[in-house]
């Protein structure tokens, strides 16, 4: 049972991480996959299924594009996803929104009952 | 399990569109490439991917609201198109069942005069009772052995025990009939013996063999 909460949990905060991690630079799925399992102590280790329909959302929504690299030699052409402006100001938005959460919740539950 | 059945095996189960499980198919080949030259091997990038069954499972999981609708809308659609395709398939197989009747003519294959003169042959073998003669005129070895003297004999005692002499023909009804993409001679004749009237009903195929001899 805990680990459909965690589960639960961890989805409100998937967007945010991912764009995140596309604030600074371009980058394809499996970089996205390593880095949030390396920058998490292996809180956010995504499977493939859980990151890209996350992606695809982003890109429907208008948040990130994304482009297929031109490969060099036996390279295998890779997905690069980009940040928009609108991403930019959507992860502005949502991180305001997850420091007040936070902190209420926290606060919440420190509370005694 | 190599690299391609098990991408392959995820696709199956995935519940998109299928541009969707093309962009899939592209990013899990790349994902598993950079994963190999990251040091993992296929072994290792699968278990950690998991099965092909819930790897698509969880794509499922997480597709948007409108993806999983547009799929359900789109296998809806694709179910009614094949019950929609079998009934027309059912009623074009209907239709090239049923017997369609034209004018004599139409085909091409007959003549009002050769059908008629063909006719008058059997029944002429039939008033004198050669039968033998009626049997080479048939167009298959089971319609031969149904037109036997006792059968044909049997026949016309149902009509009365004495016909008397053949006295005429009277009226003639010609057409042609398409069944399952072949075409018949059907005649209608009416006949006039001393004693009785029969009406006789045959039919011929494109080689003017007899395939229906009916009496009443």
């Amino acid at each position: 049972m805990q680990g459909r909460y965690e589960q639960q949990m961890k989805k409100g905060v998937l967007e945010m991480l991912v764009l995140k991690q596309l604030e600074k630079e371009e980058r394809y799925g499996y970089q996205l996959i390593s880095r949030l399992k390396d920058k998490s102590g292996g809180l956010f280790a995504l499977k493939e299924g859980t990151l890209y329909p996350i992606l695809y959302r982003l890109e429907d929504d208008g948040l990130v594009v994304s482009r297929w690299s031109q490969p060099q030699g036996k390279e295998v052409s890779r997905k690069y996803y980009v940040i928009t402006e609108e991403g930019k100001k959507g992860l502005k938005e949502l991180s305001v929104l997850w420091r007040d959460f936070s902190a209420q919740v926290s606060k919440m539950m420190e509370e005694e009952a | 399990m190599n690299q391609e059945k098990y991408v392959i095996a995820v696709l199956k189960k995935l519940k998109c569109s299928g541009s969707k499980k093309k962009e899939i198919r592209k990013e899990l080949e790349s994902d598993i490439a950079a994963a190999l030259e990251n040091g993992e091997s296929l072994e290792e990038i699968m278990a950690r991917m998991g099965s092909p069954a819930s790897l698509a499972g969880e794509f499922n999981d997480n597709f948007s609201k409108e993806e999983i609708t547009a799929f359900k809308r789109r296998k809806g659609l694709g179910i009614a198109g094949v019950i929609i395709g079998i009934l027309v398939v059912l009623l074009l197989l209907g239709f090239y069942m049923i017997p369609k009747n034209y004018p004599m003519g139409k085909s091409g294959l007959y003549t009002e005069e050769e059908v008629t003169e063909r006719t008058k042959t059997v029944i002429s073998y039939f008033d004198e009772g050669d039968y033998e003669a009626i049997q080479e005129m048939c167009f298959s070895k089971s319609m031969e052995q149904a037109m036997t003297e006792e059968k044909l004999e049997e026949v016309k005692k149902l009509f009365g025990e004495d016909w008397g002499e053949f006295v005429t023909f009277g009226n003639i009804y010609l057409g042609e009939v398409v069944q399952m993409g072949k075409s018949y001679a059907v005649v209608q004749i009416n006949a006039t013996y001393e004693n009785t009237g029969i009406t006789y009903t045959l039919m011929f195929d494109k080689e003017m063999k007899l395939c229906a001899f009916y009496v009443k």
